[in-house]
């Protein structure tokens, strides 16, 4: 092993990887350094070097803030909300769409099933205001019904549907196709095998297809669950209005407001750390869990 | 966090850059050259500022705008330079990017010299002090920027200058637009109070006012998410949020007094007779272009400088659509105030203590605010591509191709204007149709102003920073905005729901607010 890393190939690859190792080093390494400020007060001018130490001062502030018990929760109901309906989502219709023959019409699907991860939130919050609006379409159907018109984007009781039933239906297709590419790999003589005794298209999704995923499903869920306080910033402040920030108020759009448009950098960064840090708990812990239980783990 | 480590680290890569380049530079001018470079040098103006969403200045490739620059170079004698950020928010956040990263230019469009933009810049001597330049290169500057101007907390720190005001061309422009063809229809003349209105919104729920043959379609007022710009009545009730007044020797804002419940009570029973529309709170600002074009609503609080472009914007199916402008109905004490009276600053220049040559600077302002040919190209633009000239007869046709594509008058009138929103510029103004009624607009906008003494130069308050919940104004997000839309809609009792409102802002912070706030008033009043 140690001879072969000698060997001039060895130096090419390397030579290969350092522009992906100086990126990692430049942009997400020594960023985390910049934390620093979550402990400062901060001031642009003075640099991080200069500004004076405020000790905890923003993490106090943070937990004291009236609201912070809502955002919390707020937060974390969000985050879990997507990953107990988002993440099972594209694993389900990956697993539909492998069973349709028809080649030409699963890629017509497939590919109109990811198209709306292309569009911005922007157009995606417009088109769904229109259709959920007091006047709109689907309220005339249910009033047609003999129903009562609903004001769903004013409602605090449907705020969190809206937003998880939204982030599916736009990412949906684009998240299946890692599923879509991970099939393709399954080595078929274990279906044709499993055919031989008999097992029918359920079963074989169940017995073959499921277990062959599973590697996959477990390194994305470790991703995912790191990011369960992290929320679209874009998709929820569209959403969002007077009525429902009870309900609809994240961390994000919080640290919106407050550091990019109030310029509290060493404020906002405290709250960005506090999430951080929460999520590197919940990766560690679950990536031990899954150990445990499947062999699976992201290191 | 990581946007914002990320932000930090691009900032040293990106100050890496600018030093490299000015080095370059440096090298580039040795020898014989140099001495030849450095008067060209003098005469190099760079600006940065936002196209703020205008169309010419967002949209039209870089090309179409060079003849722009070339004709204010060859007028001034100076050698322009526009870099043009985005609008808004993402112009907050690109500022502050070459705030932290140093790669500024020689004029710098801020909002205030205290912005949060750019938080202790001018105690970290960012910007650099213009008072004694002024005086001796700016004299038009002096003259023609007035006093009110020049004491704002927005140029003026402890009696010394670090920014020139950009002024909004007009003491006042807000103004409510009425569909005339609608009143006609009912027979009714513009609302000149309260109770008037209720009428015509009474008329305008009932009468089938934009002819499609649905009745239900329209609303009396326009009202979208941003409240802002479209609170029309508030100052009916001589109060305007955003304001702060006396009140038994405290200085207060008017969010939390009682006037403030009569004027929510006055949009809840315009809500609760359907007069505006039920879930108006989702409407984005975008889309009340739409429903004011397919006739939906009747009224809306506007600016007398968006007459033109929506008097004769198109209305389907509406052929007698036109617009009146009028001030808003009178409250119960005579009252109808639609803005606060400021200090007229649009924005403000900043020089940056690096910049090599500032006396040209100033000069190069001074030049644009007292030269005939300023006032000329800053109104009309370009001879020949923009205006023609017969006999010594002006003539400016706003609708010519050159000059309403992409809005492309915007780009010399407001865009390029180191002086003004030229929008407001009489100058601008004459040569519009129904330049008579535009005028009385604005005439007509100045008695809307609400008084503002006690408040006009307050400082931002230290009490209310990292507290954008308590921010006493219709900004999303703030305790008085979402108390507003509750109470509107009847999701909490008016008067519990506001009491409770009063006392919540107090408890977390307003009360720290208004004493910080009084004695301040207190220190500037006792001179």
């Amino acid at each position: 092993m140690f001879r072969k890393f000698k060997s001039v190939d060895s130096w090419v690859l390397l030579l290969i990887a350092l522009p992906g190792l100086a990126f990692f080093l430049v942009f997400k390494y020594i960023p985390i350094a910049g934390n620093v400020i979550a402990f400062q007060d901060y001031n642009m001018f003075k640099g991080v070097l200069h500004s004076e130490w405020a000790g905890f001062k923003h993490f106090e502030f943070m937990f004291t803030h009236p609201e912070f018990m809502i955002i919390f929760k707020n937060s974390l109901k969000l985050g879990l909300y997507s990953i107990i309906f988002g993440f099972p989502a594209p694993l389900l219709l990956a697993l539909l769409l492998n069973e349709i023959r028809l080649r030409w019409f699963m890629r017509t699907t497939q590919t109109l099933l990811y198209l709306p991860h292309f569009l911005s939130w922007v157009i995606v919050g417009g088109i769904f205001t229109e259709l959920l609006s007091l006047n709109g379409p689907l309220n005339q159907i249910i009033t047609n019904y003999g129903g009562e018109a609903v004001s769903f984007l004013t409602e605090p009781k449907y705020f969190m549907g809206i937003i998880t039933s939204l982030g599916i239906w736009k990412e949906v297709g684009w998240s299946m196709i890692i599923y879509l590419a991970a099939m393709t790999s399954i080595n078929p003589n274990l279906y044709e095998a499993a055919m031989m005794d008999g097992a029918g298209r359920f079963k074989m999704a169940w017995h073959i297809t499921l277990p062959s995923l599973m590697p996959t499903i477990v390194v994305l869920m470790l991703l995912r669950i790191g990011h369960l306080l992290d929320a679209n910033v874009e998709q929820v402040l569209f959403f969002l209005n007077p009525l429902v920030r009870e309900v609809g108020e994240v961390f994000d759009t919080y640290v919106y407001r407050v550091g990019l448009m109030g310029g509290q950098y060493s404020y906002t960064t405290a709250i960005g750390m506090f999430k951080a840090v929460i999520g590197i708990i919940l990766v560690v812990s679950l990536n031990k869990i899954s150990r445990k239980t499947t062999g699976e783990s992201i290191y | 966090m990581s946007v914002i480590s990320l932000l930090l680290a691009s900032t040293t890569v990106l100050t890496a850059c600018s030093s490299e380049k000015a080095g370059e530079n440096k090298n580039a001018a040795s020898g014989e050259a140099q001495t030849q470079a450095q008067a060209q040098e003098n005469k190099d103006i760079s600006i940065l500022l936002s196209h703020n969403n205008s169309g010419f200045a967002s949209k039209a490739p870089e090309e179409k705008k060079v003849k722009y620059y070339e004709e204010l170079s060859k007028e001034s004698g100076y050698n322009v330079n526009y870099e043009f950020l985005g609008a808004g928010e993402d112009f907050r956040q690109q500022l502050s990017l070459r705030f932290a990263s140093g790669d500024l230019a020689d004029l710098v469009r801020t909002d205030s010299i205290n912005s949060d933009v750019h938080q202790g810049a001018v105690d970290q001597g960012i910007f650099l002090e213009l008072g004694p330049l002024i005086d001796k290169y700016g004299p038009n500057l002096k003259k023609k920027i007035p006093e009110v101007a020049w004491n704002s907390p927005k140029v003026n720190k402890d009696g010394k200058i670090y920014g020139i005001p950009v002024l909004s061309g007009a003491p006042a422009d807000r103004i409510m637009f009425y569909r005339q063809d609608m009143l006609d229809q009912l027979h009714m003349e513009v609302p000149k109070t309260l109770d008037d209105f209720l009428k015509f919104a009474e008329a305008v729920k009932v009468e089938d006012v934009n002819g499609d043959g649905d009745p239900n379609n329209e609303w009396a007022l326009s009202l979208t998410d941003a409240m802002g710009w479209r609170d029309v009545f508030t100052g009916s009730f001589g109060v305007r949020p955003g304001t702060w007044h006396v009140h038994n020797g405290k200085l207060e804002p008017d969010i939390i007094q009682p006037e403030m419940k009569e004027a929510i009570a006055f949009y809840k029973k315009l809500y609760d007779n359907g007069y505006i529309e039920k879930d108006f709170i989702t409407k984005k600002q975008g889309d009340s272009g739409t429903d004011i074009s397919k006739g939906l609503v009747a009224s809306w609080g506007a600016a007398t400088y968006q007459f033109p472009a929506v008097n004769a914007q198109e209305y389907p199916n509406q052929p007698n659509a036109k617009i009146t402008m009028a001030v808003p109905p009178k409250g119960p004490r005579g009252e109808n105030y639609l803005q606060i009276t400021n200090d007229q600053i649009y924005y403000v220049w900043t020089i940056p203590a690096t910049t090599k040559n500032p006396e040209e600077i100033i000069k190069f302002l001074d030049w644009a605010w007292g030269s005939p040919e300023a006032d000329k190209f800053f109104a009309y633009g370009i001879k020949d591509y923009n205006y023609t000239e017969n006999n010594g007869q002006l003539q400016f046709d706003p609708l010519g191709p050159n000059n309403s594509e992409l809005n492309e008058k915007e780009f010399f009138q407001l865009s390029m204007n180191v002086r003004e929103n030229g929008l407001n510029n009489p100058l601008a103004l004459k040569v519009l149709p129904d330049s008579d009624v535009i005028l009385k607009g604005y005439e007509d906008s100045k008695t809307t102003m609400l008084p503002n003494e006690d408040a006009m130069y307050m400082p931002n308050l230290k009490a209310l920073d990292g507290r954008p919940e308590l921010t006493p104004g219709f900004v999303s997000g703030s305790l008085f905005y979402d108390t507003f839309v509750k109470l509107v809609v009847g999701k909490e009792d008016l008067d519990k729901g506001f009491d409770a409102f009063v006392q919540d802002w107090k408890q977390r912070g307003g009360d720290a607010a208004i004493q910080e706030a009084t004695d301040w008033y207190n220190s500037t009043n006792k001179k």
